[in-house]
This record gives C-alpha cells, sequence and structure tokens, in this order.
C-alpha cells in the first residue's frame, strides 16, 4: 500500500536540484586551492582521469539505484544487497547527518561574517589587525579577516546564524521536491551569476589573466607522485556529494523512464565547470593581489579570499557581501539535499510525516550544530583550532568526510557490483538512456573504484593515522594546561562518538521493522491462516 | 549551439586578455613593489630591506604552501639583492639572517620580514591553452548532454 511518490515537475528541475547539491563551498575555494597545492594545469590530467573513471560512474551508479528501487539510499541498498546493505545504507545517511550538522554551523559562520561585511567598512574588519580580548595573552593581535572571524566565533552570536539556516533548510525541505525545486530554480542561477560578476572583477584586474594562466600552468613533475592522483581521487568524491545518499534520493523522485547516463554526465560537468569558473575568478584575483592560497575550504573561504577582496580597488564592500551571499546559498542547495536525503530515509522506512520528521532532525539537528559553535576557548594561541565548537568541526570533518564519505563509495559498489550485479543496474539504466553503457561499467563499479578506494582509504590510514599519529593528537599540547583530560583526549572522543553513533544506529535502524515488512509479515501470516 | 558559441566567444576572450596583457615594470623594492608592477621570471629585480643587517640572506619559496613548492636561498649583501625569478607563480619572500637556535646548536634561518609576490611568466601560453581545454570539455561536454536531456522531453 504505497502511497505515490513525489517527481520532480521536469528534467530542468531536477538537474539544478542535484547540481545544486553537488556544487558546496568546496567548490568555490577548495578546488582552487587543491590544485594550486598539487602542480596547477598538470593537476587537470588526474583531475580528469578521476571524473570519467571514479566520478561520473559512481554518479551513474547513485542515481540508477535511487531510480530502480524508486526508494532513498537504504532501503535502495537494501532491494539491491539485504540488510547488509541497509546497514551501510543508514551508515551513509548517519555519517551524512553529522556532515549536515557542522555544515550548518559553516553557514551560520558565513552569516556572521557577511553580518561584519555589512555592518563594517571591509577594509576595517578584513585588513589590519585585532587584538583578541578572550586569548591568553592580553595584547595577542591577529591580522585580519582571520581576527575578525575569531573573534566572531568566539562569541555565542553565531547561534542565531545556525538557528537561521536551520529555519531555512526545514522550510525548504518542507515540502518536498515542490520547495526544493522552487528554491534551487533561484538560487543555482544566482550562485552561477554571481561568480561570473566575480570572474570578471578577477581578470579585470592588473596581472589578473596571469594568475588564471598560472593556475592552469602545469608542472608535470607532479604527475609521478602518488599524493597528487589521491588528491584528484578523493576530491572526486567529495566534490560530486557521492556516499551521502542524496543523489539517489533525488533520483528516486525521477520517473523511471529517465535518461540516467545524461542525467548524471549533465550534472557532474556543471559541478566541475564551476570548479573551473571559481578557479578563474579566486586565482586571478589571488595572483593580482599576491596573497598566498592554502589547500583548506576555511581558511580560503573566511580568511584569505576576504583579504583578496578587502584589497579590491573598488566596491570592496559589495563584493564582498556577494561573496557571502554566494557562499550561503552555494550551502544551503547542498544543506537542504542532505536534510532531505535523512528525511526521505525515515519516510520510506516508516512513513513518519514529512513535518514530524522534519521537526525532530531539525532540533537535533540544531543541537549538533551548536555543539560545532560552541565559543569555548580552548587554545589561546591558535596553535591548533581556537575554540572548542572548532576543535570539534576539524576532528569530526577528518573522519565523516575523509573518510566515512570513501568508505560508503567502498561498499556502495561491493554491494551493488558483487550483490544484484551491476549489470542490472547498467541494464535498466540503457534501457531508457541514449548512451549505453557498456560491460566496462561493471569492471568499474566491481574492480577498479573499489581497488582505488581501498588504496586511498590504507594511504590516508598508514600516512596520516599510523605515520602522524591519530589525527588532532598533537593538537592536546596547544590547548590550556588547566583543561579536562577529556578535552586533552578530543581528537579520541570524536572518533569514538562518530564510530559508536553511526555504527550503532545504523545496526538498531537495520533491526528496526519498517512499514514495508509489517506488512509484509501481516501479508503472510494472514496467508498462513 | 548558441550556448556551445557564446562558451568560445569568453573563452577566446580571457585568451585574448591573457596574451595581451604585458610584464609589469620589475621592481620589488624595500619590499613595497607598486600595485600595478610583477617581477617576471627570467629577470631580475632588486629585492632590498631597511631592517636586514649587513650579511642577510634571502629565502626565497616558489608556490608557497603547496605539494610541490621549492625554496632558493641567494646571500644579500648590505640589505640588497638582485634576484631573477626562475619560475612563474605566487613566490614568498623573506629575508633573514642565519643565527644559532634556542639552544645554540644548530643554525637556522631567522625570519625579519616577508612579502609575497607574484612573478608573471614571458609566455602565458600554455596555461592559456589548458585553461581553454578543460573549459571546453567541461562546458562543451554539458551542453551537449544537456540538450540530449531537454530534446527527450
Amino acid at each position: 500500500m504505497s502511497e505515490t511518490r513525489a517527481q520532480w515537475k521536469s528534467k530542468f528541475g531536477f538537474i539544478l536540484a542535484a547540481s545544486g547539491s553537488a556544487i558546496g563551498l568546496g567548490n568555490i575555494v577548495f578546488f582552487p586551492a587543491n590544485a594550486y597545492k598539487y602542480g596547477g594545469g598538470a593537476f587537470y590530467l588526474p583531475y580528469f582521469i578521476a571524473l570519467f573513471l571514479v566520478g561520473i560512474p559512481v554518479m551513474i551508479l547513485e542515481f540508477g539505484l535511487g531510480a530502480w528501487a524508486k526508494k532513498s539510499f537504504p532501503l535502495a541498498m537494501r532491494q539491491a544487497g539485504g540488510k547488509a546493505g541497509e546497514f551501510a545504507g543508514w551508515f551513509a545517511i548517519l555519517n551524512a547527518a553529522f556532515i549536515t550538522m557542522y555544515y550548518v554551523t559553516i553557514l551560520g559562520w558565513v552569516v556572521g561574517m557577511a553580518g561584519e561585511a555589512i555592518s563594517h567598512p571591509v577594509n576595517e574588519v578584513f585588513q589590519g589587525a585585532s587584538t583578541i580580548p578572550w586569548f591568553a595573552a592580553p595584547d595577542h593581535t591577529l591580522s585580519n579577516p582571520t581576527g575578525t572571524f575569531f573573534a566572531m566565533i568566539s562569541t555565542w552570536l553565531p547561534m542565531l546564524g545556525v538557528l537561521a539556516v536551520w529555519i531555512l533548510n526545514v522550510l525548504l525541505v518542507s515540502k518536498g521536491t515542490k520547495t526544493i525545486e522552487a528554491a534551487v530554480k533561484i538560487f543555482v542561477p544566482l550562485m552561477w551569476v554571481t561568480m561570473i560578476v566575480l570572474i570578471f572583477r578577477g581578470i579585470t584586474l592588473p596581472g589578473g589573466p596571469d594568475g588564471v594562466a598560472y593556475l592552469f600552468s602545469p608542472d608535470l613533475s607532479v604527475l609521478g607522485r602518488m599524493d597528487v592522483w589521491k588528491g584528484a581521487m578523493a576530491q572526486m568524491f567529495f566534490t560530486l556529494s557521492l556516499g551521502f545518499g542524496v543523489m539517489t534520493a533525488y533520483a528516486s523522485y525521477l520517473p523511471k523512464k529517465s535518461d540516467h547516463s545524461h542525467n548524471a554526465l549533465t550534472t557532474s560537468l556543471l559541478n566541475c565547470g564551476f570548479e573551473w569558473i571559481a578557479g578563474v575568478a579566486i586565482f586571478s584575483m589571488l595572483f593580482a593581489l599576491s596573497i598566498q592560497p592554502k589547500a583548506s575550504t576555511l581558511s580560503m573561504m573566511f580568511f584569505i579570499v576576504p583579504k583578496g577582496i578587502a584589497n579590491l580597488p573598488a566596491a570592496a564592500q559589495e563584493f564582498a557581501i556577494g561573496f557571502f551571499l554566494l557562499l550561503l546559498i552555494a550551502g544551503l542547495t547542498s544543506s537542504i539535499s542532505l536534510v532531505e536525503a535523512l528525511v526521505a530515509a525515515m519516510q520510506d522506512k516508516f512513513r513518519i510525516s514529512r513535518t514530524k520528521t522534519l521537526l525532530i532532525f531539525g532540533l537535533f539537528g540544531f543541537v549538533g550544530s551548536a555543539a560545532f559553535a560552541l565559543p569555548k576557548v580552548i587554545d589561546p594561541g591558535l596553535s591548533a583550532n581556537g575554540t572548542l565548537g572548532l576543535s570539534l568541526l576539524d576532528l569530526m570533518d577528518h573522519w565523516a568526510f575523509g573518510y566515512g564519505l570513501l568508505i560508503v563509495g567502498l561498499i556502495e559498489c561491493l554491494v551493488i557490483g558483487w550483490g544484484i550485479g551491476s549489470h542490472r543496474i547498467r541494464e535498466f539504466i540503457n534501457a531508457n538512456s541514449k548512451f549505453h553503457l557498456g560491460s566496462w561499467f561493471d569492471i568499474l563499479i566491481k574492480f577498479v573504484i573499489p581497488l582505488l578506494l581501498i588504496v586511498i582509504l590504507l594511504m590516508n590510514i598508514i600516512q596520516g593515522e599510523i605515520g602522524g599519529g591519530l589525527y588532532g593528537s598533537a593538537y592536546k599540547d596547544a590547548y590550556k594546561p588547566q583543561e579536562s583530560a577529556l578535552l586533552k583526549n578530543l581528537h579520541v572522543v570524536v572518533l569514538l562518538v562518530w564510530l559508536v553513533v553511526t555504527v550503532s544506529f545504523a545496526f538498531l535502524l537495520t533491526r528496526a521493522r519498517g512499514v514495508d515488512e509489517v506488512e509484509e509479515v501481516c501479508l503472510e501470516e494472514g496467508g498462513h491462516r | 549551439m548558441r550556448s556551445m558559441a557564446c562558451g568560445v566567444l569568453s573563452l577566446v576572450f580571457l585568451l585574448v586578455l591573457g596574451l595581451g596583457s604585458l610584464p609589469g615594470q620589475i621592481s620589488v623594492e624595500g619590499f613595497r613593489p607598486k600595485e600595478d608592477s610583477f617581477p617576471v621570471v627570467g629577470k631580475p629585480s632588486m629585492v632590498s630591506s631597511e631592517k636586514m643587517p649587513k650579511a642577510g640572506r634571502l629565502r626565497v619559496t616558489y608556490r608557497p604552501r603547496s605539494a610541490v613548492s621549492h625554496v632558493e636561498k641567494i646571500d644579500m649583501p648590505n640589505g640588497k639583492v638582485l634576484w631573477t625569478p626562475q619560475a612563474p607563480g605566487i613566490v614568498l619572500l623573506e629575508v633573514g639572517t642565519m643565527a644559532p637556535d634556542e639552544d645554540g646548536k644548530k643554525v637556522q634561518f631567522k625570519s625579519l620580514g616577508k612579502k609575497v609576490v607574484s612573478v608573471r611568466s614571458q609566455s602565458s601560453t600554455l596555461g592559456f591553452m589548458i585553461m581553454v581545454l578543460a573549459g571546453l570539455i567541461l562546458f562543451g561536454g554539458a551542453s551537449i548532454s544537456i540538450r540530449s536531456l531537454l530534446s527527450a522531453e
């Protein structure tokens, strides 16, 4: 007795929603910095290989799975690989829930920085130096905008931004595809227009075009380096929003007779095209103003790009406001997709009303986001992350984003490839697609992608956690001496919380009987009688 | 077809803009280069610092904070040196002295001041070619794919 599943009003609406989900904060600032870090134009070779070898095939798989099962990620994975598949599906959703919580916190900080840009002249808050009153040394000064940012996150004020972003998320997901589609039809074009304006500002600066040429000039010596290839493969997984369960949930609202190959191709290319544009916009500005990039999303969006904007010869305030508005809308189109993935999963399994699910998740989500925004200063010298909230965010991001998504991707490929067989999804996709997938698709899903993901995960564990000590273990020397033992072992606590919550809740949710299973049991019992 | 043509036109515009830009004045003096001047690869620039003692050193980091950064060290007598950039891009210039560390065991570079400069290349053609190629693959592919999707509707 299934209800009629909601559907996207148009293919265009779906493409906007899927590409809006994929295009997030990382596309705007992380990709250009990553390309700079890994050899400029030479990085494009591993990047394109990763796009066609990993990104697009997994995107096709996630779209195909959603449309084939007409269910959100956990139940679609159950249909593909039984209870083990469902467990992996819930793990993905819970992992994405952690990411959603701190992602909303970052958006709350974006609102705070936008507030600074609106209420003060940018040459005050994004240039010069700030005295940070909460630091151990009373005369401790930081150059702006770093000082402005830390001064802001060490107050409770960003909680208002976090609350506002959660309310927006709940409202935009309240009517499912209807409200999401309406929102992305405004937000996604606005995002592109804002980025194009930034490009024109960047390349018309003296030296701007040289910056673009520099970003794309290849340093071919990097191609022999393993970490560059690993960086490109991981970047592709993160940038396309794979492993969150989002694309499967969105595709489950498509008619079965959709062209999923082209849907995946369009979404992936638009996402990477946006990154290309962002690279041109950001790099032309940084080069023209002689500012060092850094391969960190937070540093780029809160310190480096605002510093560049503050140095613009004209309309710096307008550009600063425009930049933070761009970040906010790019973040919102991604966060609503993350919320939708969870709401759709709960609705599919337990048939709880959308409003009730949204309110419960919204409440828990806000509490989680508030934890990542805690303003308590634990590291006055800023050797690590400054506040408790930012430290929690950094540690959780390392596990949930750096490992969680890759683990989900690996299990997803194994469950579908070796469970029901990727050929079944391929045949389903081929039935309605102009571009036919060959048996190469099965080879990629069953062998190549899992192997690549295993290598990346092993390299991360060996080089990172074993070689350099468990992530965050070096931070404890930076914390105030009087802090508690719990805080001194924050890196272990966060890892345990992430593991225990995702694994135990995924186990409980898999074991719980969904409405479909209860109905099946009732029918069977009725039949026996 | 129109979207493809617009895409190609804007790429050509960027290319022309890039090729047409002239190298800036070669002057990095007193760590206060002119706003509109950039050092150029292969052309010497005078680097000077008022803070520098007689025997100092200039440390040049090409592509700082990247996996491919490399460092060049140049002696800087009398607080001045003629530096010829080897590679284009963002470069960190640090002036300082070689001094023993806290334990007095090792001699280390002690920075007295730093400045980030953007070094221009004499020819940007390869970079622009790669940019255009990447843009054509991404936007050309996306427009063909969108056209195919919408035509089915």
